[in-house]
């Protein structure tokens, strides 16, 4: 009873910020349909960012986590503005190309700067607690609530805000948006950076939780697209759900059975979701 | 003092010419009944004063300010709001997201929108999506009056609809024009339009070919340039 | 470790920089040395510059670099009388068998290098398949791929220590520290690839020798992010021990932490880590019964100390895997000097198997594996366990291997 409650505890905590950094993705496909594949080098950075603040500079943790997502916001608004901006509208390949450039400057140079010795974020909280015999440790408690709150602050403002309002509907039909007065050139470095932002969260918790490395972008990027094409391109709610059963998956099946038949479920069930529902669970036609 | 003054636009798809110099005026407080067979040039011309089609000769002037080469949501913010032809209402926000996701402070307000159309009061959580076609159409207009135009273009705004619906736009357009709102208007339904419009204009063949009062729009004429 | 951290910005670029300077050393000596037109012997390096096992790459080249740039100023390589000055060139493999294969070739026909070094298993694989049949001699830090190694490759060398010649020396002193009662069992995690399986092989036939039981065996994917997964099936067997081989110090701390979270208590043991600021980063109040094999965190010897000084004025960083290969170079100047040739590489391959050095990084160094292997061609060097307790790291053994008498 209590190594299911562990595996559960355990599959929510990954998949919450699993979901964080698909929901990052899905945000940018969403309101521009490109593909930025070095959304896990914004993931990347976001977690140095951090540790140069508290482990080289010894700065508190949490002033560190908002000053990263800042950083990384702002990188992705300058990247969206001058190499995305003029791929507006063209063939998706276009971004992919030039995305794919970014994953290797970015993570070739993080390497020249950063160093190739894995580093450690020092933990902002320590401890934990039983709870029906599977142990918590606040670190996980705290990660999982500022991911959820996170996705519930974003839920928010793209229903209750004026700004996230202008974002869903230019992610709908950014010509009709701009004759109503929006200006999408604005929303478009707004979600980017948003999404980058998310991105730059998600590394700080999880390299917190575990350490981090100059190449660690490459594998949250496919864990986040695995997410997102299971959830469906540009739902949130989807890259949610995607990150919930991929973190579970991930748990519960290399916990019970092992991780090479974690990593092919997850697979399989990707799968089965594109055969049954071929825009993803909460996917739209973008045709 | 006119509010909007298109002098001689010119403006192409691409490599093939679509306007020839389109004339037209509306003053302060006017409608005006922009009219022209399928294909003549009145959505181009509506989508080169809204920026989309941007005119490459001649000018367009609203409010003093030349707006003929700005951008789309320039021409929003300078006053012009757009109901588009087929509606365009964002389908995965609700009523009220739609009205408000694009709203500019002024007279406008949810209130007065929905006691304009007080259906879409009813469905404000609803997805626009699930709206029937008149409904969406009531959406596109509030949509459009949220930004608090000075001038409202209507681009087939009747179009396919019930009878009972058209009726109600019409008594929406005829209340927004006793408001004093100056309205551009396409529309296929002359026995309503014309009681409402205080002067037309009427293309052919991508340039403007009569402009006059509704009373001179003869039979002949409208049977030279209207009938099908 | 020490003073690693600050100028690890620095680094690389020192790297470069004194890669020009060695390869510029023979311009800069002084002119006696080249009166008598010095020759040059040439060792290339393929070894990962980038990628994810770039921080084992950069610190073996950096052991060639500095011996380098020591054996030189020092009047070079004497050979029948004759003094040679060591080159050194390096490319990147990225880690990947194809790029080490181009490297290597690169290092052999264009810059006709005699001597090459890697580093870690796919670069060896890659390299191996051009130096043999050219006959060029090689030395690399690899465990797994023991097919490759052998009476069919005489002129390739295993610098390293495996887990398996470590664990003659980390495990007694387990024993001798835990008491032999509490080790009885134990549990393995390691990589799902090649290395992890080779490694298992080498733990299994280890704890055979020592009587020890094995529990579990775990083998995770590199994509693995979370290692609570992998960590609660291990500890649900309840071993006694647990053995992290072989897997970088960023996951062997994930383990670390996973496993302490999780309420594990036994020892935790990594011959691959060696390294221990990561492990005290990421688990912090968790690192706590942690033994660490041929680390030495604590240079005490002159030359050991002589070798972290000018690591860090040359580089701006020293850690102790670097210190680990810092004597590779130095056997090899050894073994030219005793075959008095730097041409006739099988003769230096059988001059090297016969160096002993006492005096290194690692303190004391021979070639050994001749039963088990046909060959001498394996490292086997004094062993310095580093142990991390309640937060602090410090070196709390140093023996030989007691190589069993059939190694």
């Amino acid at each position: 009873m209590s190594d299911l409650l562990q595996m559960g505890l355990t599959g929510i905590n990954l998949g919450l910020m699993y979901g964080l950094i698909a929901i990052g993705l899905t945000l940018i496909f969403g309101v521009m349909r490109i593909i930025q594949y070095a959304h896990g080098e914004m993931f990347m950075l976001g977690a140095f960012v951090l540790y140069y603040w508290t482990a080289e500079f010894g700065l508190p943790y949490w002033p560190g986590v908002a000053v990263s997502a800042i950083i990384i916001f702002g990188l992705g608004a300058l990247l969206q503005v001058t190499l995305f901006r003029p791929l507006q509208g063209k063939n998706i390949l276009y971004s992919l190309a030039v995305s794919l450039g970014l994953v290797l400057i970015i993570s070739g140079s993080g390497q020249l700067i950063f160093g190739t010795i894995t580093k450690g974020i020092p933990s902002a909280v320590t401890g934990g607690v039983l709870i029906g015999g599977a142990y918590l440790s606040y670190e996980r408690i705290v990660i999982s609530s500022v991911s959820i709150a996170l996705i519930v602050g974003l839920w928010a403002f793209l229903r209750l805000s004026v700004t996230g309002l202008a974002i869903r509907a230019v992610a709908e039909d950014p010509d009709t948006a701009a004759l109503q007065g929006i200006q999408t050139k604005r929303i478009h470095w707004i979600a980017f950076g948003l999404g980058s932002a998310l991105a730059a969260i998600a590394g700080c918790m999880m390299g917190s939780l575990l350490s981090i490395v100059p190449t660690m972008g490459f594998l949250a990027t496919i864990k986040a697209f695995m997410i997102v094409i299971m959830g469906g391109l540009g739902s949130v709610i989807g890259a949610l759900v995607g990150g919930l059963i991929l973190g579970m998956i991930d748990s519960v099946v290399t916990t019970t059975i092992s991780g090479d038949i974690a990593l092919i479920l997850s697979f399989v069930v990707i799968f089965l979701i594109l055969v049954f529902r071929p825009a993803g669970l909460f996917g739209q036609n973008w045709e | 003092m006119s509010l909007l003054t298109v002098s001689g636009i010119e403006s192409w798809y691409g490599a093939s010419q679509a306007l020839f110099g389109v004339d037209l005026t509306v003053g302060e407080g006017e409608v005006v009944a922009l009219m022209g067979r399928n294909g003549m040039g009145k959505t181009t011309t509506i989508r080169s004063i809204c920026g989309l089609t941007p005119a490459r000769k001649g000018r367009i002037v609203f409010s003093g300010s030349d707006i003929t080469h700005q951008k789309s949501f320039r021409i929003a913010r300078a006053g012009i709001g757009l109901v588009p032809e087929g509606r365009r209402c964002f389908a995965n926000l609700d009523v009220s997201e739609n009205l408000v996701a694009t709203a500019r402070p002024g007279q406008w307000t949810l209130d007065a929108v929905i006691e304009l159309f007080p259906r879409l009061g009813e469905r404000l959580s609803q997805s626009a999506a699930t709206l029937s076609g008149g409904e969406q159409q009531m959406l596109a207009i509030g949509r459009a009056l949220m930004t608090n135009p000075r001038l409202l273009i209507l681009d087939e705004a009747t179009e396919g609809l019930a009878p009972v619906v058209r009726d109600d736009i019409w008594r929406a357009v005829r209340s927004l024009k006793q408001s004093g709102l100056s309205i551009l208007v396409v529309d296929k339904t002359l026995s309503e339009l014309m009681p409402v419009a205080d002067s037309c204009v009427v293309l052919e063949k991508g340039s403007t070919a009569w402009t006059g009062s509704p009373a001179d729009l003869t039979a002949e004429l409208q049977d030279r340039y209207l009938g099908v | 470790m020490k003073g690693s951290s600050k100028t690890l910005l620095l680094s690389r670029r020192h790297l470069l920089k004194s890669g020009a300077f060695a390869l510029a050393a023979p311009a800069i000596l002084p002119r006696s040395a080249f009166a008598q037109q010095a020759k040059t012997i040439r060792i290339g390096g393929a070894v990962p510059l980038s990628g994810p096992v770039a921080y084992w790459g950069h610190s073996t080249a950096q052991g060639f670099i500095d011996g380098a740039a020591v054996i030189n100023a020092a009047g070079g390589v004497m050979i029948g009388g004759e003094p040679h000055m060591i080159e050194v060139i390096n490319y990147d493999t990225k880690g990947e068998v194809a790029d080490s294969r181009a490297a290597t070739m690169r290092l052999v026909e264009q810059d006709k290098c005699k001597y090459v070094f890697s580093q870690a298993a796919a670069s060896t694989v890659g390299m191996l398949q051009v130096t043999e049949p050219a006959g060029v001699l090689s030395i690399v830090a690899c465990w797994g791929y023991l097919d490759l190694f052998g009476t069919k490759y005489p002129l390739h060398f295993r610098a390293e220590m495996s887990d398996y010649e470590q664990g003659f020396a980390y495990i007694p002193f387990m024993q001798e520290k835990f008491g032999k009662d509490a080790l009885k069992t134990a549990a393995f995690i390691g990589p799902n690839d090649q290395d992890g399986t080779d490694c298992h092989f080498s733990y299994k036939r280890l704890m055979d020798y020592y009587g020890i039981t094995q529990k579990a065996a775990e083998f995770y994917n590199w994509e693995d992010t979370d290692f609570y997964p992998i960590v609660a099936k291990t500890i649900a067997d309840k071993p006694d021990f647990i053995v992290t081989s072989p897997s970088p110090p960023g996951i062997t701390a994930s383990i670390i932490k996973a496993a302490r979270e999780l309420g594990y208590g036994g020892p935790i043991s990594s011959p691959a880590a060696s390294e221990t600021k990561t492990i005290l980063e990421v688990a912090g109040e968790h690192a706590d019964g942690v033994v660490l094999p041929v680390t030495n965190v604590e240079p005490s010897t002159d030359t050991q100390k002589a070798i972290e000084k000018r690591f860090l004025d040359r580089f701006g960083s020293f850690n102790a895997l670097a210190g680990n290969y810092s004597w590779w170079i130095y056997s090899l100047k050894a073994a030219w000097e005793k075959a008095g040739t730097a041409e006739d590489t099988k003769a230096v391959a059988e001059a090297l198997a016969q160096v002993e050095l006492d005096d290194t990084y690692v303190g004391k160094v021979k070639w050994g594996g001749e039963k088990s292997f046909g060959v001498a061609r394996q490292g086997i060097y004094d062993c310095y366990t580093t142990t991390i307790d309640k937060g602090v790291a410090k070196v709390e053994d140093i023996r030989f291997p007691a190589l069993p008498e059939d190694y």
